[in-house]
């Protein structure tokens, strides 16, 4: 008999238990795939510059989402985002996608701007099996969303497509980041937010890359703001506990890309796709590891995709990104994320799989 | 809460018990290659992914509430002729601890993994661990401290009652401290038995048998609790409360009592306890020569951490081997 064992993948491990892991897992546990990098937006801070990125021009077909998705059901990860892009702009192809996740025991979840939202949508959202969605408000009031989103209008939208969502019974998340004039507006969001039945509200760094680097200089807070606003974070934490189920989140962009690399590296559960089927180690790094289009997603995990951090390459690339101010690149002679084309190898066909095998 | 021997060996304790893993309260689960299995537990949400190897995985399936443990380590003799039966035993022991702490598995009875751990602390006083079904006694003890003066609901964090100004100050009865980086909340029932429940704040209590309370339970006269770690990967439990009454003799030893059990009690591995105290709230000085006398050393101060002027302290107890 061998020794009875229960481990975390998630946690750092003892290197056997971490290879033993990739050897057995039979998909990553958190998967996203950019459904679309079309938006109908143009919001100042948007890191991959969402309907103006190289990639707009060549997504996936419905066809090969699908079947890519299908792909995705047979291993069952935990998880899997829609991500954008605005995901609504492919409405019936997310609906049909989030059928074929649910139905396999995947928990579907998607962002949205809210701007498409109805209660139509929401209920089919809700029937099709989706576990979360994401809205996207980033302020108190109606100037401060609408001058980030760069269109009035946006934020009655935006409140409009959480009640419909919260109506349909679906569990609503909300992603706030904070700008320069925004970033004072955390508590009366946060009270406005529960009081339509959000469950959660994710604060996170403007990240200075893509449309956020253009426009850093005016939208992005000071170092003294971001002081304050975790303060208030922690004391609206502190304070405002009714005991129900809002969660306060301050999320960190740049954590996974040290987690990954110098933790989980013998081991990585996580996996992102982009809208051409490009297989990503992070969103946030502009190198992709293969495609969809040239093999099924399942055979990159066989072949060990789950050690894929253990690449050099992929090492000397996040160590360059510690900090969010560092995210946009570019000054290293490394392609500049959602202006310039990726660094594109492959894990089967260049053999990189043999270069993490040991 | 009947106290357990806690003399008694666990295999002992635990071989006429019978186990019943609740694969209902899976939220995840995904078979893996080579007889591995993934879960997720919906009932602990703090434990992410786990994966169970075979033998795991065939321990859990023979937890099906139809035999106790010593029939579930006869039936994986049977299937293992050639492996050591102790080896056996420790390993599902180890295993169904884990599992039950996650809420996995129920028993035919209490829970015989959470054992408080009474222990004598001297001067009349005993002390224990805490459990979800103390939840109440905890609730009503800081009620009682609270309309005493000892937790009023806006003083300073770190610091006893306030009197108030111009008014003689009267050495407050309680040794009170309120960890300025944590939510001390209102010690509502909500908020101890989630952290209870989750095996996030762990409660150590200080009993006086001599004062039984109308339930006949040992009265609860003082409380330590600690946080589990928070960020990832941190190995290090932060003091978020300390509630003792002023002159208790047998405080020094329930701190110590509280710091031997601790590494034990929390699901995680830990290597130090940290206690952030902020200078401009003054720190009883009772208190800190309890603090300094249980090995609390000071490990840095950062400076306006609070906000401008207001320092933080930060101070540091290693457990030893840990």
């Amino acid at each position: 008999m061998g020794v009875a064992s229960l481990t975390s993948p998630g946690q750092e491990m003892n290197p056997d238990t971490a290879r033993t892991h990739a050897r057995v897992l039979r998909g990553p546990y958190q998967m996203t795939l950019d459904i679309t990098n079309k938006c109908n937006l143009r919001c100042l801070h948007c890191f991959n510059r969402s309907g103006e990125n190289p990639i707009v021009e060549d997504e996936l077909s419905d066809d090969e989402v699908v079947a890519f998705l299908r792909d995705v059901a047979g291993i069952k990860p935990f998880n899997l985002c829609f991500c954008g892009g605005e995901p609504l702009l492919r409405r019936e192809l997310l609906l049909q996608g989030i059928k074929i996740l649910a139905d396999g025991g995947v928990k579907a979840s998607t962002v949205t701007n809210g701007q498409l939202m109805t209660a139509e949508i929401a209920r089919r959202m809700a029937d099709a099996g989706i576990y979360q969605v994401q809205v996207s408000v980033d302020g108190a009031t109606p100037e401060s969303h609408d001058r980030l989103r760069n269109r009035r209008g946006c934020f009655a939208k935006a409140l409009k497509a959480i009640e419909h969502l919260a109506a349909a019974k679906i569990k609503v998340g909300v992603a706030f980041t904070p700008t320069r004039w925004s970033i004072g507006e955390v508590e009366p969001l946060a009270r406005r937010l529960r009081d339509l039945g959000v469950s959660a509200m994710r604060v996170q760094a403007l990240m200075v890359m893509g449309r956020g680097q253009v426009y850093s200089e005016d939208i992005n807070p000071t170092a003294g703001q971001y002081r304050r606003l975790v303060a208030d974070l922690r004391r609206l934490r502190n304070t405002d506990a009714r005991g129900d189920s809002f969660h306060l989140e301050w999320g960190d962009p740049v954590d996974h890309l040290i987690r990954f690399s110098d933790m989980l590296d013998r081991c990585c559960p996580f996996i992102a796709v982009r809208a051409n089927g490009a297989i990503i180690p992070s969103i946030y790094l502009p190198l992709t590891v293969g495609s969809v289009r040239r093999h099924a997603f399942s055979e990159y995990w066989d072949a060990g995709l789950a050690r894929l951090w253990r690449l050099p390459l992929l090492k000397s690339m996040a160590a360059r990104v510690r900090s969010v101010p560092e995210m946009g690149g570019g000054d290293d002679g490394t392609p500049r994320p959602y202006w310039e084309r990726d660094l594109e190898v492959d894990f089967i066909d260049d053999l990189l799989f043999q270069e993490v095998a040991v | 809460m009947t106290p357990q021997d806690t003399a008694a060996t666990p295999g002992a304790v635990l071989a006429g018990r019978v186990p019943t893993f609740h694969f209902d309260r899976l939220e995840y689960f995904r078979e893996e290659k080579e007889g591995y299995i993934t879960i997720r537990s919906s009932t602990h949400p703090e434990t992410n992914e786990v994966v169970l190897n075979p033998t795991a995985n065939q321990i859990i399936r023979l937890c099906d509430g139809s035999r106790s443990v010593a029939a579930v380590a006869a039936a994986m003799k049977g299937l293992y002729p050639k492996a050591p039966p102790d080896v056996i035993e420790r390993d599902i022991n180890t295993m169904i601890s884990s599992l039950s702490r996650m809420r996995l598995i129920d028993w035919d009875g209490p829970d015989p993994f959470h054992n408080p751990h009474p222990a004598d602390l001297g001067f009349g006083r005993r002390g224990r661990l805490a459990s979800e079904d103390d939840t109440q006694a905890i609730v009503d003890f800081a009620a009682r401290a609270r309309k005493s003066g000892a937790l009023p609901a806006r003083s300073p964090a770190g610091s006893p009652a306030a009197a108030p100004a111009g008014s003689p100050a009267p050495a407050p009865a309680w040794l009170a401290f309120r960890s300025p980086l944590l939510s001390p909340g209102g010690l509502g029932e909500l908020e101890v038995r989630q952290g209870l429940y989750a095996r996030l704040d762990h409660y150590f209590l200080m009993t006086c048998p001599s004062a039984d309370d109308r339930a006949g339970n040992d009265a609860i006269e003082g409380v330590l609790s600690i946080r589990s770690p928070l960020p990832y990967g941190s190995h290090l439990a932060v003091v978020r409360l300390i509630l003792l009454p002023r002159g208790c003799p047998a405080a020094p030893a329930f701190l110590r009592y509280a710091a031997d059990l601790l590494p034990a009690a929390a699901p995680f591995s830990l290597t130090g306890v940290r206690l952030y105290w902020e200078r401009s709230a003054a720190l009883d000085p009772d208190l800190a020569a309890l603090i300094d006398g249980a090995g609390f050393a000071a490990e840095r101060t950062m400076r306006d951490e609070m906000g401008p002027g207001r320092d933080l302290i930060v101070l540091r107890y290693s457990l030893g081997g840990a």
